[in-house]
């Protein structure tokens, strides 16, 4: 088995585990981020897109509003470049509740949020799709902030401060001295080898599985999993995030994010975290809520839903909860060696995205006073890489960057206007998985979810040597494969006639279902896959009774 | 109200045009209605009639298709039947050759072509253009691509190829003239071969690095008016078999196969309005009587003693499907069957069908009556002179099996009898 050394190793390559490593990495600590899967594929690849206000938590959940408008501030100055500065409204509708509005204002002014409220005309004029009865409006400084962007700049600053990634490894057991954790056993999953990482400090930040992590310590931490489902709806139906005004509940909340917008959620507590449903329900659940917001949300053509689940953490003193949503949404530091006598490990879970920075510094400073070292923290000033100028992110850069040179480059994504040379330098860094490369640049997120854009970027792969054929292929029929998963529940209006249109591409046209190393007879499965693409090397027929799937998160089978 | 017709169409796929033309052809005055262009322009520009059973190539097609109808009652082949399929494909072909835009192929024997990918898949009729890519043929296949033209990987077909067991090899070029394009559109590349100056620039690129014995391939934009003598002259410049390899819509040789039926057509007396939708109808009891359209000005009827509803169903709108999953088809409002369920309510994501393994066969459609009469509610003809071809038709599994143009075209050419 070969082995790693580092000082601080950090299990969970989430939001919170990403920005623990940065934090580390500044303080001059050799640095190590593990993740199961690629980064940012947990609960923080399949969240809202709010940089929260706070204004959602005022009445109901005070600390955790203070936590976000603190860190609103915070991450607009150091994470600018993955923040668009949207704004947010918080609106009376006829279905809300009229005294609540002044719980609100009390609330906001409590926690320090400032917010302004428009007459329902000035916001109908502002955002003209919005419910026309709305009774009363509140301006709040909410914004939406792209995760894989934050997660991926972060990790790029471990790198640039000596740290490094370790990605598709999956921590199997710790390292126990007497009462110390001495680091992990992790397996590569890709590979199947397994690996010995040697560590001063582990910190376990793996969000709603960090109850399992901690059980290989053998310490009894319960984290619940609180399942939520998104839909993102092809248009920016509104430009500003829209929360209803009353006291949190489903489908609340419109997000316009990038090109498309995103009306959630739910919570549902459900017992694994890796396996559970998006039942048809809650998507319906979710169309009469957007109605509700924007009357005719229903014609609107819906892209893709997702889930998530939330790490909740629930005090052994708390007893049984029966609603996720009321556990608190702060975040927690159990600190092992405190509270449990063991030594050289932490776990920090709970918090939201908002607030990963500042847990990733309360996780650091408690690995600082065991070790016995004093290092400040310095992530509340330091900008990370492409935010050093502090300037937002704006839905027009890719097309003002392309009007600069309109016939320069292949767009290879037109609906997300990917460019072939970013699809290239994409590839080089990352590799060809296709799935991988459309979290990085957004390919195939659009109307058609790959139709067109798939087999240029797959055959750009192959022409630049990234992927031989066999791989390729593979990489191809998972990228369908993942896409189909998200649309299926979806097959209506304009996106079921481009599933169509799409499987006319796929099957009809470019017979992936024969493409040599698969076999012709049957359903067509492939008999061999790239390299380490599980989902492509599923045998043809699955027992109806195996509900397990397991692949989506990347690999723990 | 203008004279009527005998027969109104609506929709300009490959089912509406070949009931069109049967029509017409038979002698009976004939508008084409469609709201744009059909699966012509989206598909590959062949006629497949049936390429896998069961997952099983097969290398009959038509014969495949007759035990494929006696086996699945609920096939519109079964419906169609496959006598029809037969004759369809001879008009089909005959037409297309006096429009100066052959095929080859008859109907019996599967030919294998290359895929955009490199698979081998079957198909039935194939335009001469594409001819000379069957790989049962021995020859070593040179893929042409150009790096201004994204829509095409001559390297990954090559290798793909190569590891289905046929020799091939890939070339990238840059399209000569367009070397400040990066992105070139195929209807543009498409017009460039029509042009005897790129040809013979491109072939001067090429040809010194062909070897003997070699076919070559090309994306299929090998012209948009002059494909025959774009395909013809570049043979005699390469001193090669060339052929085209059908890509991503809008597809060119599809474009063509519209264009060939438009001008027969036209010929023969028959109307043809693209870009109109069919908003309503009248009626006289259980017959149509006439179709109202919408035009730029106003909204029109037009009288007819029949019509065929060739709408293509969920790929071309014919039929749309609501939030809530209610499936209606659009211009009669008849019922549909085999609507989109959702999935597994309760297992829902946890267990998505994966995209390979899905049931067959999930596309809404109409069920018809031995006549392609769709049906009502109660199981009758909703309309005695109401006649459904093509997408419409629910019980095939069109691009896994690859039928889709056969089942347009035989039900097209029954629909127009
Ligand atoms: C539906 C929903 C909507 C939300 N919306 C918002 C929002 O709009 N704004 C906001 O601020 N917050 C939001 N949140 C909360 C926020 O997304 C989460 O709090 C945050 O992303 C958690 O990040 P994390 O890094 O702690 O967890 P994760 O992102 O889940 O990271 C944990 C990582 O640990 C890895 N891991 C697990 N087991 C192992 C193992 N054995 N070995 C190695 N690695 C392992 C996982 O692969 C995963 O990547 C939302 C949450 C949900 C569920
Ligand atoms: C802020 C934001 C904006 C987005 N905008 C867009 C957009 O514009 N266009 C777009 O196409 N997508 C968008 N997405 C969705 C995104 O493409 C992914 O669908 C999402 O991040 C989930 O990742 P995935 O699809 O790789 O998950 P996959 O693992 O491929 O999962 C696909 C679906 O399977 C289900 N699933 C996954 N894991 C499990 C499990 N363990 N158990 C049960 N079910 C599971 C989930 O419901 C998920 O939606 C956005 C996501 C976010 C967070």
């Amino acid at each position: 088995m070969s082995s790693l050394t580092t000082e601080i190793l950090v299990i969970g390559g989430g939001s919170t585990g990403a920005g623990i490593a940065r934090d580390a990495a500044l303080r001059g600590f050799k640095t190590l981020l593990l993740d199961r899967a690629d980064l940012a594929t947990g609960t923080t690849g399949r969240y809202h897109g709010l940089l929260h206000s706070g204004g959602r938590y005022v009445v109901k959940d005070p600390i955790s509003a203070k936590e976000c408008i603190d860190e609103n501030y915070v991450l607009r100055r150091i994470a600018a470049d993955c923040v668009e500065d949207t704004g947010g409204l918080f609106v009376e509708t006829e279905h809300d509740d009229p005294n609540y509005a002044a719980e609100f204002v009390a609330g906001c002014q409590r926690a320090g949020i400032p917010i302004q409220e428009i007459a329902p005309g000035e916001a109908l004029r502002r955002e003209p799709r919005l419910n026309p009865r709305i009774a009363r409006v509140f301006w709040v400084p909410d914004a939406t902030i792209d995760s894989w962007k934050t997660v991926w700049a972060n990790a790029r600053d471990v790198q640039i401060h000596g740290g490094s990634i370790l990605s598709h490894h999956k921590i199997t057991g710790l390292i126990r001295e007497g009462d110390a954790i001495r680091g992990a056993v992790a397996l590569n999953v890709r590979t199947g080898e397994s690996i010995t990482i040697h560590a001063d400090y582990t910190i376990n930040a793996s969000g709603a599985w960090a109850g399992q992590i901690a059980g290989l310590a053998g310490l009894p931490v319960t984290v619940l999993s609180g399942k939520g489902i998104m839909i993102a709806m092809n248009h920016r139906l509104t430009q500003m995030v829209v929360n209803r005004l009353k006291r949190p509940a489903d489908g609340d909340i419109l997000v316009p994010i990038r090109t498309v917008c995103v009306i959630g959620t739910t919570d549902v507590r459900v017992a694994d975290p890796d396996d559970w449903p998006i039942e048809e329900h809650e998507i319906q659940y979710m169309l009469d809520e957007g109605e509700k917001l924007v009357p005719g949300f229903r014609q609107a053509r819906a892209l893709r839903v997702w889930g998530g689940v939330r790490p909740l953490y629930q005090p052994p003193s708390l007893g049984a909860v029966s609603d996720t949503r009321d556990v608190s949404r702060t975040y927690t530091l159990l600190d092992h060696t405190d509270a449990d006598g063991l030594s050289g490990f932490l776990t920090m879970t709970g918090g939201k995205f908002t607030t990963y920075r500042q847990m990733a510094e309360v996780a650091v400073d408690a690995a600082c006073r065991h070790l016995g070292v004093e290092r400040a923290g310095t992530t509340a000033t330091t900008a990370l890489p492409d935010s050093e100028e502090g300037r937002f992110y704006w839905l027009g850069a890719r097309l003002e960057k392309r009007e600069q040179d309109p016939h320069g480059d292949q767009l290879i994504c037109e609906c997300e206007m990917v460019t072939r040379q970013r699809i290239v330098e994409a590839m080089r860094l990352r590799g060809g998985d296709l799935d991988d490369i459309r979290r990085t640049v957004r390919l195939g997120m659009g109307p058609c979810q790959g139709g067109f854009c798939i087999y240029r970027a797959a055959g750009l792969g192959h022409a630049h040597a990234i992927a031989a054929a066999p791989a390729t292929n593979a990489h191809l029929q998972r990228f369908v494969t993942e896409r189909w998963k998200g649309v299926q529940p979806l097959l209506w209006g304009d996106q079921l006639r481009q599933a169509v249109l799409d499987d006319q591409i796929f099957q009809g046209l470019l017979d992936i279902e024969h493409l040599p190393g698969w076999d012709s007879v049957g359903s067509g499965a492939p008999r061999s896959a790239g390299r380490g693409d599980k989902a492509a090397v599923r045998p043809a027929k699955q027992p109806s009774g195996s509900r397990k799937r397991k692949t989506q998160t990347g690999g723990d089978a | 109200m203008s004279a009527g017709y005998d027969l109104i169409v609506v929709g300009a796929g490959y089912a509406g045009l070949m009931a069109a033309l049967t029509a017409q052809e038979a002698g009976r005055r004939t508008l084409v209605i469609a709201t744009g262009n059909g699966g012509t322009h989206l598909r590959t520009g062949c006629i497949d009639v049936l390429g896998y059973i069961d997952g099983k190539r097969v290398d009959d097609p038509v014969r495949a298709a007759a035990q494929l109808a006696s086996a699945r009652p609920t096939h519109p082949y079964a419906t169609t039947g496959v006598e029809a399929l037969g004759v369809a494909l001879l008009v089909f072909k005959q037409a297309m050759a006096r429009a100066g835009y052959p095929f080859e192929g008859d109907g019996h024997t599967a030919l294998l072509l290359p895929s955009a990918l490199g698979a081998a898949r079957p198909t039935a009729l194939v335009p001469r253009t594409m001819a000379a890519g069957d790989l049962r043929r021995p020859e070593p296949i040179v893929v042409v691509g150009f790096d201004n033209f994204k829509d095409f990987y001559p390297a990954l077909i090559a290798e793909n190829l190569e590891r289905g067991g046929h020799r091939a090899r890939a070339i990238m070029l840059t399209a000569p003239g367009f070397e400040h394009e990066a992105d070139l559109p195929p209807l543009t590349l498409a017009r460039a071969f029509d042009r005897a100056p790129f040809r013979s620039a491109l072939a001067a690129q090429l040809g010194p690095r062909l070897r003997s014995g070699e076919r070559v391939a090309f994306p299929a934009v090998l012209g948009l008016t002059a494909a025959l003598e774009a395909l013809a002259d570049l043979e005699k410049r390469l001193g090669a078999p060339v052929f085209e390899i059908p890509t991503l819509p809008p597809s060119i040789p599809g474009i063509r196969v519209f264009n060939a039926f438009d001008r027969l057509l036209r010929a023969a007396g028959a109307r043809v309005q693209i870009g109109h939708p069919v908003i309503g109808f009248k009626t006289d009891g259980l017959r149509v009587t006439a179709l109202t359209s919408q035009t730029a000005a106003r909204d029109r009827d037009w009288a007819c003693d029949a019509v065929v509803l060739a709408t293509g169903g969920v790929a071309s709108g014919g039929i749309v499907v609501d939030s809530h999953r209610v499936a209606r088809e659009v211009v009669f409002g008849l019922p549909v069957v085999a609507a989109v369920a959702p999935p597994e309510t309760v297992n829902g994501l946890s267990a998505p069908a994966a995209y390979f393994e899905r049931p067959t066969p999930s596309l809404p459609g109409l069920a018809v009556d031995a006549a392609l009469r769709p049906l009502d509610a109660t199981g009758t003809a909703a309309y005695l002179n109401l006649y459904a071809a093509g997408a419409l038709l629910t019980g095939a599994e069109p691009w896994r099996e690859k039928s889709s143009e056969g089942i347009s075209l035989a039900s097209g050419w029954r629909a127009g009898q």
